[in-house]
Order: structure tokens, then sequence, then C-alpha cells
């Protein structure tokens, strides 16, 4: 009986899939514990805090981040293993990143609630506020009698404001006026389009108003605290469509497309609510506690 | 036959190209990884003075875990901690080997304190136990640091096309952390009652 090369080829195919579902079965088993999303400041995935204790916790946490710039994190969770948690406690400090990029300013504060453990891990930039001996005090003296009375709630707000008290006293670069940069990357992006559409209208070559415009927004860009390298994306990217809408002829007839630049540019600007860790560094300090 | 010269020249380009950068920004990401190790291995060894007088002055007459911690901390300075070290395996092993000597002895000493409960009680004690718990991790992050950036050089030296790369400019595989005593480790503990 003559096997079609198709069937054969499928029935390699499905070995492969099976032996990888294998595979993946067999290793699943050793796997770490992953790194809970960054879903707010305050991740309860234990079940210990009542929503109205998070958002009092969220509250504080939100002006923290408004008036010093520097992010507290808060995570609970029934376990580490099979890691000790000091080793879960850095992964998740490099995944969620608390802090401002460059001055790592974040702090975490883990507990691992059937592990009886927990954890301050400090960002770099804040190892001088916070010292890792500072870090022991506040989990021996503040946290650590809360949590053996019971009282979860109040061993974490405590925690967390003498973690806050330490920060407000250092000296850290203030927090930009705008509250994102990338606010301004929408309504800086339709204008350029706009006026590039325009410039073309009345007669300027389209090479010409691309790179004029282009350039412009590029600049106004860099001014506006947005990083360099997606300034001169905006820059060139506001050149190409322009050049297209040259080839195209005249503004009125991409009106229909101008609607879904808005869109897009309205997508990027979304300021207000919680975009997550700023991009802070961490190196290890902190300290760690049982009860 | 000009077709052929471009494609050839297409192609030595994307050997050397593709693979020599990337090389070197490893290589980067190993050295300042390292110079990472070093820094916590040091502010380490920093502690140990202080930590020894405090102990003095509780346990005293506990002269050989006290003077085996001393000796360590002797020894790793004997082995010159530079940014060349990685390129050195022999040396390397000896710094390793010198560093676990004093995590051994102060483990010991540590263990030690715990018959001291004044020691235990004493302040400064309980500080330094944080600063050095503290800087066991900062160790513990920064040499799994230097493992992943080695990782990634290693890997990249080693796989087709930039091995080529690796071999024209000298680059070598680097080496690694081990971990110590493998065999002690993998013998349980057994516990007495």
């Amino acid at each position: 009986m003559k096997i079609s090369s198709r069937a054969k080829g499928l029935f390699f195919v499905g070995l492969f899939l099976i032996s990888a579902l294998l595979i993946f079965l067999q290793l699943s088993g050793f796997a770490l514990l992953g790194v809970p999303a960054l879903k707010q400041r305050v991740n309860d995935l234990s079940g210990t805090l009542t929503s109205a204790q998070i958002e009092n916790l969220e509250a504080k946490l939100n002006r923290l981040e408004r008036e010093k710039g520097s992010q507290i994190f808060v995570l609970i969770v029934p376990t580490s293993a099979p890691e000790e948690l000091s080793q879960f406690s850095i992964r998740v400090a490099e995944e969620w990143k608390a802090g401002r990029k460059g001055i790592d300013d974040g702090v975490i504060l883990i507990v691992a609630r059937s592990d009886r453990a927990l954890r301050i891990e400090v960002g770099r930039g804040l190892e001088g506020a916070i010292p890792d001996v500072l870090a022991k005090r506040i989990i021996e003296q503040i946290i650590l009698p809360q949590f053996r009375a019971g009282d979860f709630y109040a061993g974490i707000e405590k925690g967390i404001n003498a973690i806050a008290a330490l920060i407000a006293s250092e000296p850290l670069p203030k927090n930009s006026g705008a509250s994102e940069p990338t606010v301004f990357i929408g309504p800086l992006f339709i204008v350029g389009i706009i006026v590039a559409g325009l410039l073309t209208a009345i007669g300027l070559s389209s090479t010409l108003s691309g790179i004029l415009v282009g350039g412009t927004a590029a600049l106004l860009a860099i001014l506006l605290a947005i990083p360099i390298w997606f300034s001169i994306l905006l820059g060139l990217i506001i050149f190409l469509i322009a050049l297209g809408r040259g080839s195209g002829g005249g503004f009125s007839r991409r009106s229909g497309s101008g609607g879904s630049y808005r869109g897009a540019g309205g997508g990027w600007s979304s300021g207000g609510g919680f975009m997550g860790g700023d991009g802070g560094g961490f190196s290890g300090g902190g300290a760690s506690g049982k009860w | 036959m000009k077709t052929k010269l471009i494609l050839i020249l297409l192609l030595l380009l994307t050997f050397t190209g593709c693979g020599y950068n990337t090389l070197q920004t490893q290589d980067e990401a190993v050295k300042s990884a390292w110079s990472e190790v070093l820094n916590q291995y040091q502010r380490r060894s920093d502690l140990i003075p202080n930590l020894l007088n405090t102990v003095k002055g509780y346990a005293a007459h506990e002269k050989d875990v006290l003077e085996s911690v001393t000796n360590a901390r002797a020894k790793v300075s004997s082995v010159s901690a530079t940014p060349e070290l990685i390129n050195d395996e022999a040396a390397f092993k000896r710094f390793q080997q010198a560093q676990s000597e004093i995590s051994s002895s102060l483990g010991r000493l540590l263990a030690v304190a715990e018959n001291y409960p004044q020691l235990k009680a004493d302040a400064s004690f309980r500080d330094l136990q944080a600063q050095l718990e503290g800087t066991e991790n900062r160790i513990t992050v920064a040499r799994n640091r230097y493992i992943e950036a080695i990782k990634n050089l290693n890997v990249s030296i080693r796989s087709f096309p930039s091995n080529f790369t690796a071999k024209i400019f000298g680059f070598h595989v680097r080496p690694n952390f081990t971990v110590e005593n493998e065999k002690a480790l993998s013998n349980p503990p057994i516990v007495q009652f």
C-alpha cells in the first residue's frame, strides 16, 4: 500500500507535537512559580485583605507615587515554593520593575502566607534611604509583631508607612510635570499629519513638507522628554505618511484615513490609571523575616 | 560574475556584522556583571572586622572560629580580585574557593554565636547580622546575573555563525561558577535527636 507523502508528513508532524506535549508535561512538574501579573499596586493572591483594605493601601501608595515618584508595590502569595522567598522576590522585582528607570526608587513588599515569611525588596536607588539594617528593623519591630498577633492588614499598613517615611526624607529627583510624556505623542502625531497634508495641499512638494513637519515633530517630542529614539521614529513616520499622501494627491481625498489616525492617537494618550512599573532596577538589597 | 562578487561580499558582511557586535555587547555585559560580583564580595569582606570585634566582646575564648574567619579573609586578599580574573580559569577557581571558605567560616561563627544569648541580644550584632544577610543576598543576585551574562556570551561563541567571528577575534568560552562540594551537597544531612 502506497502512503501518500502528504500523509507521511502529517504523521511526523503529529508525532512531533505529541512528543513536544509529553516533554512539556514532564518539565512543567518542575516549573518555578510564575511571577504574578502586576495589575495594581497591591496584589493579594491569598485573600488576606478585604477590598476596602486594599483600596485604602492603593490610595496611600498612589499618593506617594504622585508626590515623590517612588513606587511601592505589595504582593501577597500563599507560598513561594519551590523557591526561597528571596529567590522568588528578586524574580518578581526584575519583572515588575518598580520605581523609575535610572532612579531605581522602587520597593516591593512580598508576603508568603503559608511559608510565614516576608521580604522587603529595596530598589538600587533607595539603598541609602532604606539600608538592609533599617529594612530588617521595620520587619522585626513594626510588621512582625502585628503578623504574630494575626493582624496582617495592620502589619502591612504600618510597614508601608515606615517605608514611605524613609523615602519621604530622601531627596529624590522630582516627578516630571506631565504625568507621562507619552500623553503628547497622540496629539503631536495627528497635528503633524494634518500640517503635512496642508503643506502638500498648498503646493509644497510632499518630500519637503514631510521633512519639515517630521523634523519639527521630532524636535518637539525630544523637548517634551519623549525618548530620543521614539521622537526620531515619530518624525520618520510623519515624513513617510506625508510622502504617501503626496503621491495620492491632495488633502481632501485622505480625510477618511484621517479618522483612523485619530483613533491610533487616542489609544496612546492614556495618562490617568495604573501604568505598571517604571523600569526601576534591583540588586538584591532589603531584608527578610519569618514569623 | 559581478553579482557573485556582491553576493560573497554580502555573505562576509553578514558573518562579521551579525556576530561581532553581539559578541562585543555580551562581552561587556560579562565584564560589568563580574565587577558587580566583586563589588558585593568586597562589601562582605568589609563587614567582617566589625563582626569579629562584636563577637570577641562576648565570646573571646571561641578562638579557633574567630581565627578561621580572619584566615579565610586573608586568603581572599591574597588572590588578586581583578576584572581580569575571568580570563584565567585557574585563578578564578582559586578565588571561588577562597570565597566559599569565608562563607563556611562565617556560617560556623554565626552558629557559635547562637550559644551566647547576650551576644544575640546585642543591637550592633543584630545590625551586623542584618547587613550580612543582605550582602549574602546581593552576592547571590550578582552571581546569578553573572551566570546569565556568561551563558549569553558562551552561547554566542558556540553558535553558528558567530563561532567563526569568535575564533577570528579570539573570544573564548568563559569560566562559570560551579557548585562547590557537589558530592557533599548530594548527601542529605543526617539529623539526630
